[in-house]
């Protein structure tokens, strides 16, 4: 097992010099407001049987978990990529396997996209609940085994990494190790996020070694580039910390802008959920164009055939659907379905928000139309919650140097939407910024059918239609048999 | 009102071409649009035609392929004119139709005066200008019924058979013409005869040739379709009617109960009369009424098309149409035109069911409000009463 922790302190603020006291044994620290990052790594052979089962079934294997709650508006530097929120898991699976345990570790929910024969593609698997998903199961797993007669705090620290608002699980066969990296992404400790982080970083055996770097970004930095300042020790064996400086060319960046949605009101059953975007009238820079990337869970549904239509788009601040995979079903009801959803990629129309917008400082805008599958009768209730995840929405840009950020201590690919963009685009992030609500998902309530009173429907249905078939039998068969015309025929007389 | 056969014609071009140019207006401007989401269908289906692929590549293609061939002209260069070339076809198709309703009308006596007062409630009808220039293929198929009619009353047997059989192949639903048709023909046999006798009177020559091509003609394009689309043709255009839930709201009385009964979750019922719904249709539209067929042959197709759509599974507006064309026939017939009170009473409350449904609809469709039961259920099964209540006047009206 290895850990590395870093923290990255809010631009412009000192350090307080009782922050931090580092000793031969350990690293206390005490109020200290940062973004923190913990990573820990675990050979194949430390893992527990369950923990086996799942990598054992991939040849590749990235789950992430995303709250969609603690974001941090105007922050810059790594962490910057966030997914809609939810888990999204891209693999690649063994020959013949279906993936049994990774769908058993996300929940019921969960929806195996495309199992490709190939193994060279990748599957990609959602659920929308982070938290109905096996991970705090098996971080429990995973520290029952590891910290067997060590300190109590090994256990703390590997079971509250399920506490973050960002996990990733990364599985690596070749080297045969699984990284589990969770990211704070508040200046805080999470639970009070005003409250600075107080903990004691300590090798949990006495040859163990932990490496723990505080930093903070230097705002100056060149474009594609994050440069850290700050600090690093290696708990365990130094005593004192060791000052540096290092920059690297970066995949993901922030951009201090700030997007928030929400439905247009009513809602109906094809809801439309309105995005608003503070950019600020600026592009990051020419070759930039501005994305959204949705991940959408039945009952919701796209309509590609919609999306194709040019004029609608442009009315809809959409210049064209880049990307559209998983359930797209017309018709069938949300109780018939057996996939998951499905995922879009839009890229947006800034031409018009800079053309028309900007001189009035209007925000930019764009709509994604959406429609509502038939959802299941409920014995009481006439409707029924449906959540969708707001998108997450950047920039993508033209790299120069795109072939050295892989270098980056703190990169991370297979986000579900890098592959719809070139090798060499690096990504701009925009803040979800959330107001009167707690995580950055939109609710609306999707009418259904009340079953309580089913046996009624069914014997008034029935009623209706005997009443109606007997009516029009018994007219036909009295006029076929020439009864009770007479007053027709003397009409047809007169006539 | 003194219009000329060339001039009614021509009054309904000029109101399907204005129609048509608003509706390009409205799609070029705004977001909401004129045509109809079945036309973009259609038209996606004849691109994967014109590319060699089948039709059934769109999702929710659901015709015969026939239909995508009718309208490969949609694909070809320039856009902004060609893509109209189907809502053209349709329109055009309507005036066809009320052309031969007029022929059809004169066959039976009526001056040409009163033929084009009677078919211009097709002609310059706004609802099936509105649905044909929108781009629904509703308006072909009324062509098709109204040829049928003609040629069956100018004792054309082969060409009645070939367009049934085509007419089936293209909408399944024009089958319950056949039984009527068959009653129709003569039958000469004395009223003495056995009934073995009169059986073997009943099968004529012109019976025979009728049936035989209609079979023919319509089991051929059907294995024609096969061999080239396979399996996806049979699936989406005979099969899917079949095993489609109908669980989306529509005009029929059966539709929250379908809605009902098609989640996993409802297990108290006991059984699945829904499944039986075939049965009044079929036993009215195809086996009653038909015995009207002798007293007067359109009327008895329009009673026919009244009661098959009445009881059908789903009801949409666009299934008005089919029995709209017939319309002209049964109406000089009609108390409903002898009594206006009988008439209008009719007509509105035929409005007002129709109208507190679309209300409710509205409620839930765009403001999300539950309206299925027992609103829209109750507005639906009014409406059903409403049709039935009509049904039995024109069953009443239809005399020798």
């Amino acid at each position: 097992m290895k850990r590395r922790v870093t923290f990255i302190t809010p631009p412009g603020k000192e350090i307080p010099d009782d922050a931090l006291r580092l000793t031969k044994d350990g690293l206390g620290v005490k109020d200290l407001k940062a973004i923190r990052e913990e990573r820990f790594t675990f050979e194949y052979d430390e893992l527990p049987w369950f923990a086996k089962l799942l990598v054992g079934e991939t040849r590749e294997l990235y789950i992430r978990f995303d709250n969609g709650k603690d974001y941090t508006p105007g922050w810059k530097g790594p962490f910057s990529s966030r997914l809609p929120p939810g888990v999204h898991a891209f693999v690649v699976p063994k020959e013949d396997s279906e993936l049994k345990q990774l769908e058993m570790f996300l929940g019921s929910s969960s929806d195996i996209q495309s199992v490709s024969t190939t193994y060279d593609r990748f599957t990609k698997v959602y659920a929308s609940d982070p938290t109905a998903t096996k991970l705090h199961l098996l971080l429990d797993n995973i520290a029952a085994r590891i910290c067997k007669g060590v300190d109590r705090s090994c256990r703390d620290d590997i079971v509250n990494l399920g506490n973050a608002p960002s996990v990733d699980l990364t599985y690596d066969p070749t080297s045969k190790v699984l990284d589990i990296t969770a990211a704070w992404t508040t200046y805080g400790s999470g639970t009070t996020p005003n409250e600075g982080w107080k903990t004691y970083i300590m090798p949990y055996t006495p040859t163990g070694r932990v490496e723990v770097g505080i930093f903070s970004h230097d705002e100056t930095a060149e474009e594609e580039e994050i440069s850290l300042r700050g600090q690093i020790a290696v708990v365990g064996e130094d005593e004192e910390f060791k000052p540096t400086l290092f920059a690297f060319p970066a995949r993901h960046h922030s951009r201090s802008n700030i997007f928030t949605a929400d439905f247009q009101r009513p809602t109906g059953l094809h809801p439309k959920l309105e995005v608003t975007l503070a950019l600020g009238g600026k592009s990051p820079g020419d070759t930039c164009s501005l994305n959204a990337y949705f991940a959408i869970p039945q009952p919701f549904f796209v309509d590609p055939y919609q999306l194709e239509d040019t004029s609608l788009l442009k009315s809809l601040g959409i210049t064209a659907l880049i990307a559209l995979e998983g359930e797209t079903d017309l018709e069938a009801p949300g109780y018939e379905m057996k996939k998951w959803g499905s995922t879009v990629v839009l890229e947006l129309d800034t031409q018009h928000y800079f053309d028309n917008r900007v001189k009035d400082h209007l925000p930019m805008e764009f709509t994604l139309p959406l429609h509502l599958r038939y959802l299941e009768p409920h014995s009481s209730k006439s409707n029924q919650t449906a959540t969708l995840p707001w998108p997450t929405v950047f920039w993508a840009c033209y790299s120069e140097e795109w072939d050295k950020m892989s270098a980056s201590p703190f990169d991370r690919r297979m986000l579900g939407y890098e592959e719809y963009f070139p090798e060499h685009t690096y990504f701009y992030h925009l803040t979800p910024q959330l107001i009167n609500r707690t995580q950055a998902v939109s609710k609306l309530e999707v009418p259904v059918l009340v079953s309580k009173d089913g046996h009624l429907i069914e014997q008034a249905t029935i009623g209706i239609i005997a009443i109606g078939f007997i009516w029009v039998v018994a007219k036909t068969l009295l006029s076929l048999l020439g009864v009770g015309n007479k007053q027709a025929v003397v009409h047809q007389k007169k006539e | 009102m003194a219009l000329t056969v060339g001039s009614l014609l021509a009054l309904s071009t000029v109101l399907r071409v204005a129609f048509l140019l608003y509706g390009l207006y409205q799609d070029a401007t705004s977001p909401f649009k004129y045509t109809d989401i079945d036309y973009l269908v259609f038209t996606d289906a004849a691109r994967y035609v014109a590319n060699s692929a089948s039709p059934y590549e769109r999702a929710t293609y659901r015709y015969t392929p026939l239909l995508s061939w009718l309208l490969l002209p949609t694909t070809w260069a320039p856009q902004a004119v060609w893509f109209s070339f189907g809502k053209i076809l349709f329109a055009a198709g309507d005036i066809l139709a009320g052309y031969l309703i007029i022929q059809v009308l004169q066959i039976y006596g009526f001056s040409t005066s009163r033929a084009i007062k009677y078919s211009s409630l097709w002609l310059l009808n706004p609802m099936v200008a509105t649905i044909s220039t929108r781009g629904s293929s509703e308006g072909l198929l009324g062509v098709i019924v109204i040829a049928l009619l003609w040629a069956v009353e100018k004792r054309y047997v082969v060409l009645s058979g070939a367009l049934l059989g085509f007419a089936v192949h293209f909408k399944i639903y024009p089958f319950i013409y056949a039984p009527s048709i068959l009653l129709w023909m003569p039958w000469d046999a004395p009223s003495s005869a056995s009934l073995t006798a009169k059986l073997r009177a009943f099968v004529t020559r012109d019976r025979m040739v009728f049936t035989l091509t209609a079979f023919t003609i319509f089991m051929s394009l059907n294995n024609l379709m096969y061999a080239i689309y396979g399996h996806p043709f049979l699936q989406h255009t005979y099969l899917h009617h079949l095993t489609r839930l109908d669980h989306r709201h529509n005009f029929s009385p059966y539709n929250i109960l379908l809605y009902l009964k098609s989640a996993p979750s409802y297990t108290q019922s006991h059984g699945s009369i829904e499944r039986l719904a075939f049965l009044p249709q079929l036993l009215l539209s195809a086996v009653l009424l038909p015995f009207f067929a002798r007293r007067n042959l359109p009327s008895t197709m329009f009673a026919q098309t009244f009661a098959f759509v009445t009881f059908n599974k789903v009801v949409t507006s666009q299934y008005f149409m089919w029995y709209l064309v017939l319309l002209p026939f049964y109406l000089p017939h009609s108390s409903l035109m002898r009594q206006p009170a009988k008439g209008v009473t009719a007509l509105l409350m035929w409005v007002a069911t129709q109208a507190t449904w679309l209300a409710l609809a509205y409620q839930l469709e765009f403001e999300g409000k539950s309206t299925f039961w027992p609103g829209l259920w109750a507005a639906a099964s009014s409406f059903f009463l409403v049709n039935c209540l009509i049904l039995g006047t024109v069953t009443n009206d239809i005399q020798d």
